[in-house]
């Protein structure tokens, strides 16, 4: 059997690229769906697989980085706001719901919480932000040889 | 891969510089460092516009000699 021409190798690429982000996503949901099942109870059943996503997370960065790869489109400030609405919505839920299991939900926790979350991410945003674009400004402004 | 001496050395006729090139072909310095080390293929669509930039032919700049 010959081995794989270039279009098949893009094609396998394709293939490989799709098989990560369905892994990656679906553990991220799995942790999030098996935490709410146990209540937030027992970290230590999900203990194991966010330690492995929080492995790949960081190699994929610092690679990426180092490449000066981010994201397919245009980094922006408004992506950023959107972004760490988003996480803030999520985070303000995950937090709420394990809040209602202590009897402790009330509207103005839920609101602090979303702030925080949100204001945090975006904070972390525009330094990834920052770091990103004087990583490219560096690979662009490099030696030619 | 051998490196693109023709490619670069169309570049420098032109007076380009790297930058100048990969700004003018829409992709990164490092694309266009990496196509003269021969270290990436570029498709065939950048690889026309590489031509366009530099005023050359295909064959003038990515014909490889069979060994």
């Amino acid at each position: 059997m010959k081995k794989l021409d270039e279009m098949k190798r893009l094609k396998l690429l394709k293939i490989e690229e799709k098989g990560f982000y369905l892994m990656f996503y679906g553990l991220v949901f799995v942790i999030v769906v098996q935490a709410f099942l146990n209540d937030f109870k027992d970290i230590q059943e999900v203990i194991l697989p966010m330690v492995l996503l929080v492995i790949v997370f960081v190699y994929f960065i610092i690679v990426c980085f180092k490449e000066g790869i981010w994201s397919y489109q245009d980094v922006n400030q408004k992506k950023s706001i959107v972004v760490s609405i988003l996480v803030g919505i999520v985070g303000a839920f995950i937090f709420g719901y394990k809040l209602y299991l202590l009897n402790r939900l009330h509207v103005e926790y839920l609101l602090m919480i979303f702030l925080i979350v949100t204001i945090l991410m975006y904070l972390i945003l525009i330094g990834v932000n920052r770091i990103y674009v004087k990583r490219v400004e560096r690979l662009e402004d490099g030696d030619e040889e | 891969m051998s490196k693109n001496l023709a490619m670069k050395a169309a570049r420098a006729s032109k007076d380009m510089t790297q930058k100048e090139l990969a700004e003018a072909v829409d992709v990164s310095r490092q694309t266009i460092n990496m196509i003269e080390k021969g270290e990436y293929n570029p498709t065939i669509k950048l690889c026309r516009a590489i031509c366009r930039a530099l005023d050359k032919t295909l064959d003038d700049l990515f014909w490889e000699e069979d060994e």
